[in-house]
């Protein structure tokens, strides 16, 4: 396994499909991170040497949020809704959807993580 | 005894079954009994009436004709073949049509053209280029006596004849081979046989691997033999007399080609026709004469499928991995022979980025000794990964400038370098071949003396280009037909000796996969084997 950015990758994989398992990363930037280290579609994790590997951590550090760094972006912006009182920092307390969806059914996703929020309040 | 008609001798089962269709070019053309034979019918036009597939037999011609026994193709046809109609067709001949069950028959058998035999499939040819564009031919009757008859297949249990058994094919077969040890040994007697690659050859002229072409060819028959072709000797003789005062080979007059000599070629032809594996005996060859020759199998590959790294110096893309690669072909190839050869260009090699290394420290350039040969150039380039393309582009410099030996440039694929490479299409960002550095390199035609031969590929999805591509000069684009009747029958003959297919072909066979093929030896080379 490969370990970048706190995500080990899978050897045997193409480049970008591997880079896509990083949190932050999908397909577009994995292919632009790829085209910046001059690495075709069709090389493999297995095949880049140490340098390659360096360079890509650092097009990834340098140019996009990944990681804990974008989980703690996410925490914060959430945070900052709940403290400021807005109908959707009331959504994130409560623990339902906040996009205009129903809830006379479904939400299900949304309550999930209800229960969470309630302990930690607790 | 008069020259015979153009008579396109051969009836063939019409697509709609039942109905045949004898054509000949001109109705009107006076011919003697003693030349034609009939196919046997009946007075009903029915063998057997049972509507099995079996081929005709022939007969004497007959005896009986008014005047003076000489008629019309018109009127002889229509005496000899009762039951059937006779009516003009499409103005340019006539044809005999009726219904039969399931048949077919041939009417002409060998003939000699200007003094040469010619084999059955040959004479096939002839008979189908008289039909169709020869006004007056030549063909003769290989005998003209009427006492003779002449068999053109063999019999079955039935009486009728079936599959071929002219025994100069044993004479044919015997001759498949030839016996020269390279192709610069090749006569012109060794045309239509087949040359065996030994594995010191392949390693030694082939270093740089072998066209797509050759490689199929070798596993489909599992043997390292291919066919020697007129049109590829040809192309050498071309060559030859670039350099030298006398062609190669020495060709018959009807196989020489007359057009002027030029020093840049572009074979092109249909799908299957054989441009790669000419290529592949072209890069062979020169480098059995002594040439020095760079070959590059497929330059598609210059294109795909490694690192690529912008040079902003240059302004180019460079491909580190690729350059090793055709460095060290040409090192396999040519090691001997670059140590004599000098560089004449001494400046220092520039360095650009390696494959999956960190930059250079320091100097970004290597600079060559006093008296540098091609080998340190090369050697230079194989020893740092930032200086591989350095050492290609600086190595195309020096080939144009090589006067102790021909220099051959042998490029494979060349119409995938006036596309897009498949590098950064992902992205967004499309690089164009020409935006390549070794591409670029390599890519004119135009400005250098060396000879340069380049084969388009149009197996892979380049499309169609303009007629006119930027650095190629005007009419260097060399024709490569697909093979005639004679070579695929010869190409079948082969196949069969290498037990590619399972029983060997009957010349119905032979005549009705050449049509279902069109002469495309890949695909002749496949359906072979349902034979």
């Amino acid at each position: 396994m490969s370990y970048i950015l706190g995500t080990n990758l899978v050897l045997n994989e193409q480049v970008k499909i591997a880079l896509t398992q990083i949190f932050g990363i999908g397909l577009k930037k994995a292919i632009q991170v790829g085209d910046q280290s001059g690495l075709n579609d069709n090389i493999k994790v297995n095949k880049l040497t140490k340098y390659q590997i360096d360079q890509i951590i650092k097009i990834i550090s340098q140019n996009y949020l990944v990681d804990s760094e974008l989980e703690r972006v996410i925490q914060r912006d959430i945070k900052q809704l709940m403290s400021i009182g807005c109908y959707r920092g009331f959504r994130h307390n409560a623990g339902l959807p906040l996009r205009g969806q129903r809830t006379h059914t479904n939400a299900k996703t949304c309550r999930k993580f209800r229960n969470v929020l309630i302990n930690q309040r607790s | 005894m008069a020259a015979a008609a153009a008579v396109a001798a051969t009836i063939r089962r019409s697509s709609r079954g039942g109905v045949f269709r004898l054509r000949t070019r001109n109705p009107n053309k006076k011919i003697s009994s003693s030349l034609l034979q009939t196919p046997n019918f009946d007075e009903h036009g029915d063998q057997g009436g049972d509507g099995r597939a079996r081929t005709a037999t022939t007969c004497a011609p007959p005896a009986a004709l008014p005047g003076d026994g000489i008629m019309t193709a018109a009127g002889w046809f229509g005496s000899q073949l009762s039951g059937f109609r006779v009516s003009q067709s499409h103005g340019c001949g006539w044809s005999l049509a009726g219904n039969l069950p399931a048949c077919e028959a041939v009417v002409s058998g060998p003939f000699f053209v200007d003094g040469r035999k010619m084999s059955a499939m040959a004479s096939m040819e002839e008979r189908v280029v008289a039909a169709g564009e020869e006004e007056d031919g030549h063909l003769e009757r290989e005998d003209s006596s009427s006492d003779k008859q002449q068999q053109l297949l063999p019999e079955t249990e039935d009486g009728v004849q079936i599959g071929k058994s002219n025994s100069d094919d044993h004479q044919e077969i015997k001759s498949l081979f030839t016996p020269a040890q390279s192709l610069s040994q090749v006569t012109a007697d060794d045309v239509l046989k087949y040359f065996t690659f030994s594995e010191d050859v392949l390693m030694q002229h082939f270093g740089e691997g072998l066209p797509r072409g050759l490689r199929k060819e070798f596993e489909a028959s599992n043997q390292k033999s291919v066919l020697i072709r007129t049109r590829m000797m040809q192309l050498c003789n071309l060559l030859h007399s670039c350099v030298a005062d006398e062609p190669a080979f020495d060709l018959p007059p009807e196989d020489a080609i007359s057009t002027r000599p030029r020093r840049k070629y572009i074979l092109d032809g249909p799908v299957g026709s054989g441009k790669s594996v000419a290529l592949g005996m072209l890069v062979h060859w020169a480098r059995a004469m002594g040439w020095l020759v760079f070959y590059i199998p497929s330059a598609k590959e210059w294109t795909q499928g490694s690192f690529y790294y912008r040079n902003e110096e240059t302004g180019l893309v460079d491909t580190p991995v690729t350059a090793h690669t055709a460095l060290e072909g040409f090192l396999k190839s040519h090691s001997e022979l670059l140590n004599t050869l000098p560089c004449h260009i001494l400046d220092p090699i520039p360095l650009g980025e390696g494959a999956g290394v960190p930059r250079a420290r320091g100097l970004q350039q290597i600079s060559l000794p006093e008296r540098a040969t091609l080998k340190h150039l090369v050697e230079n380039g194989l020893s740092m990964s930032h200086a591989g393309v350095g050492a290609v582009v600086r190595l195309r410099q020096e080939l144009s400038l090589v006067k102790e030996v021909p220099v051959l440039i042998a490029i494979d694929d060349y119409n995938s370098w006036f596309v897009f490479s498949q590098y950064g299409v992902r992205a967004g960002k499309p690089i164009h071949a020409e935006k390549l550095a070794m591409v670029k390199a390599f890519q004119s035609m135009e400005g250098t003396t060396e000879m340069m031969v380049t084969a388009f590929c149009h197996s892979n999805a380049v499309g169609k280009l303009p007629m006119q591509l930027p650095g190629v000069p005007k009419g260097v684009r060399f024709d490569y037909p697909r093979y005639s009747p004679v070579e695929a029958s010869t190409a079948l003959q082969y196949y069969h000796r290498c037990k590619v297919t399972s029983k060997e072909p009957t010349e119905d066979e032979l005549i009705r996969l050449y049509y279902l093929t069109n002469g495309n030896g890949n695909e002749l080379r496949t359906l072979c084997r349902f034979l």
